[in-house]
């Protein structure tokens, strides 16, 4: 290879990796500014998902001589128990979120006191520091506000639910087409191929990271619940549920799911050996399901580096606030499938997965 | 070779020169095609600093908790490098215990450090509102003995020399960093958690020797000058605080030990660190004696401890090491200030000299490396590619 040859080799592969940088940086600004489109969509797409998910899940049931139900039905029936369920578990968050905006201001008079308690019996006895603490505890931890921010997402969500029925809807109509659209699309059939095996890849591994998500996060949620029932703790139903959809927010969700009832608990008994206790018993739960059953049942499915998962947190959460929390380990899970299957893009998959091993080799593209 | 020529060996020489003089037009030709590659390379780059610098700063939130985690996991495997070197009656200590050892006197020291930064804050913000009004009583006189203009310059300084709000700038970046202790744990606990499976990444993403081998020479000479420079800078730091602190001991300035501290500090940012390690005190000695001959000589000794340690020592041991142009590394401060606030400004000479190696190991990007250093040598030369 002579010099300039190489030279520019050289600057062809940087000038393609500058440009891809800066798609990268609009790609991300086009999605902070188009919240309010891509949300909803992306929300439709995720049930959109499921749906498929569960109409596939029902043909195991043999209904009519050994035959399962036909599509439609299944269908049908995946949709009505969709519905059912978002509609049991809203209606039971938004009953307790009431109660507990309604609550709030009691819970932080109380909360004011136990901390100037606490600032009195740690020997900070002197005023203006005392007034200080309360009133830096206050501004960090205002739980009315922090309360009333969930809940206004929570209502938010529901102000777009027709936009996200009208998007389900549509893509429940067209994806009789999408076969087709790909295969002309592409046109080679190697490119299809290739594109059915990514999205393969990402179909089975999204499954398998969503079922036993769900699954951990419900045995998480059953047994917050019994555990705060059984100390009664107030709104364990309301701080149950919670633990479900935090359980899906990586290491920050278990965080908030551990502190959030053992800071309710202090404040309704003010007796520090009860608090202790949840603490403890919460810990344990969590320190269990979280660490020791979840790891086990995902194994490697996703492969994906802890600090990238963390970093990614916290990107998707500046751009999409509490949604981009619960789709950040989606959304890296789709990068790091997509980036492996090409040649030129696999060392940034291997570079965010966690043991540097990616499962197997792609085989040269058949130019 | 034959001497001789046939006329069929003429015929080919011809031949070679025709071809050569075609080369060179080619050759030619390739550069002016070249040129708007180039062009295009040079504007894309443009853009890609832009752009990384925007998303440093909108995105500082983010980023300063995992730099900070990055400096301390550094930090970490350095000290247990060093630990795992120590012999003890022919016997080293286990790996384990080497980090162990080396996370619990990082923490110590940590604690240590901000546990007496956070007393005399306190103790200098109680003592700020006399401070303040002993400088009233102050300034006019020190305006009579320069023979100063007086009401302008009162009215001027005071707008300037607002000590509450200095400190309170000081304590809140320090409460700030306090705030995020929990996700810089994280990320420091996780990156000595995957840092087995760093090498393997390395081999798994550069399929090519030549690439591996020149990934893990930036990553050696990074390695290298940063050590090199953190040690200089803590061996020289320290000596200032202490030196700082003798002085302002002897002259009996209040807070001493604090403004010792913050002269240790303030030295891990270049020239502006220095000149408030000698500033700050020096005021607080005006304001505390009441007595301008008092001020001159507290000044002095500390312009004279800083000039030897920092502009004699400090280049001496860091040698041509470090080789930054004086010029960029003011701009770069400058900048990391603007990006990053205090915890840039720490970071700035660091970062600097990452840059400046990793340009060097690039034939197409060397040129900027060359414009980087101080002397313009760059002292790890790349073998040119055959």
């Amino acid at each position: 290879m002579t010099p300039p040859e190489a030279g520019r080799r050289f600057a062809a592969g940087a000038n393609a990796w500058m440009l891809i940088f800066v798609a990268c940086v609009l790609f991300l600004y086009v999605c902070l500014i188009g919240k309010a489109i891509i949300i909803p969509f992306v929300v439709a797409f995720f049930l959109w998902y499921l749906i498929n998910a569960l109409t596939r899940f029902f043909s195991i049931f043999r209904v009519w001589r050994g035959r399962p139900a036909p599509r439609p039905l299944r269908l049908l029936a995946a949709i009505i128990l969709l519905t059912a369920l978002i509609a049991v578990v809203s209606g039971l968050v938004r009953g307790n979120i009431e109660q507990v905006v309604h609550e709030a201001p009691k819970f932080q008079a109380s909360f004011e006191r136990i901390i100037g308690d606490a600032a009195l019996r740690a020997g900070l006895h002197h005023q203006p520091s005392f007034a200080e603490i309360v009133q830096s505890a206050k501004e960090h931890v205002d739980i009315g506000r922090l309360i009333r921010s969930f809940s206004a997402m929570l209502t938010g969500l529901a102000s777009k639910t027709a936009v996200i029925l009208v998007f389900i809807m549509m893509l429940l109509y067209e994806q009789q087409f999408f076969a087709r659209k790909i295969r002309r699309m592409l046109r080679t059939r190697a490119t299809t191929a290739r594109l059915h095996r990514v999205l393969k890849i990402v179909d089975v591994k999204i499954q398998r990271y969503v079922g036993v998500k769900a699954f951990v996060s419900a045995l998480d949620s059953f047994l917050t619940f019994l555990l705060l029932s059984m100390f009664r703790v107030d709104f364990a139903i309301f701080w149950g549920i919670m633990a479900f959809f935090l359980h899906f927010i990586p290491y920050a969700g278990s965080f908030v799911a551990i502190s959030m009832p053992v800071i309710i608990t202090l404040i309704q008994f003010g007796d520090l050996g009860t608090t202790l206790m949840v603490f403890a018993a919460l810990c344990t739960s969590h320190a269990f399901l979280g660490h020791i059953l979840d790891p086990y049942l995902m194994g490697n499915n996703l492969n994906l580096s802890p600090i990238f998962i963390i970093s990614n947190l916290a990107m998707w959460a500046m751009i999409w606030g509490v949604p981009g929390m619960f789709l950040a380990i989606p959304i890296l899970a789709l990068a790091s499938i997509t980036l492996s299957q090409f040649k030129t893009t696999r060392p940034l998959a291997v570079l965010i997965s966690k043991t540097g091993e990616l499962e197997k080799k792609p085989k040269r593209a058949a130019a | 070779m034959v001497n001789k020529k046939t006329p069929a060996s003429a015929q080919a020489t011809k031949h070679e020169k025709k071809q050569l003089a075609s080369a060179a037009v080619g050759a030619s030709g390739g550069a002016v095609a070249m040129a708007p590659a180039v062009a295009s390379s040079f504007a894309l780059a443009f853009m890609v600093v832009c752009l990384v610098v925007y998303l440093l700063h909108i995105a500082a939130a983010i980023m300063i908790p995992f730099v900070i985690a990055l400096c301390l996991w550094y930090l970490i495997n350095a000290m247990a490098r060093g630990l795992s070197r120590v012999q003890f009656a022919g016997l080293r200590l286990p790996r384990f215990l080497c980090f162990l050892l080396a996370i619990l006197g990082l923490a110590a020291g940590l604690w240590f450090i901000l546990n007496l930064i956070n007393h005399n804050v306190r103790l200098v913000r109680e003592a700020i509102p006399v401070y303040q009004a002993n400088l009233e009583l102050v300034l006019p006189k020190f305006l009579d003995f320069f023979k100063l203009e007086r009401e302008a310059l009162v009215t001027e300084l005071k707008q300037y020399i607002n000590l509450t709000t200095m400190m309170a700038t000081i304590a809140a970046t320090f409460t700030g960093l306090a705030g995020k202790t929990l996700v810089v744990m994280f990320y420091t606990g996780f990156l000595l958690y995957e840092q087995r499976f760093f090498e393997r990444k390395i081999e798994n993403m550069f399929s090519d020797p030549e690439t591996q081998g020149r990934v893990r020479t930036i990553i050696k000479n990074i390695d290298t000058s940063i050590q090199r420079y953190i040690w200089v800078k803590v061996v020289v730091s320290a000596a200032t605080g202490l030196l700082t602190f003798f002085a302002l001991k002897y002259f009996n300035v209040n807070f001493n030990q604090f403004w010792g501290l913050m002269a240790f500090v303030l030295n891990f940012i270049p020239y502006i660190g220095s000149l408030l390690a000698i500033a700050m005190p020096s005021v607080i000695a005006l304001v505390q004696f009441n007595d301008i001959s008092m001020f001159l000589s507290v000044a002095l000794t500390l312009s004279v401890i800083q000039i030897t340690l920092g502009s004699i020592i400090d280049p001496r041991l860091l040698g041509d090491s470090l080789n930054i142009s004086p010029i960029m590394i003011i701009f770069s401060l400058a900048a990391w200030g603007m990006i990053w606030g205090i915890p840039g400004m720490f970071l700035s000479i660091p970062i600097l000299a990452m840059v400046v190696i990793t340009l060097g190991q690039f034939p197409a990007t060397r040129g900027i490396a060359v414009l980087l250093t101080k002397t313009g040598n760059i002292d790890h030369e790349v073998p040119r590619r055959a």
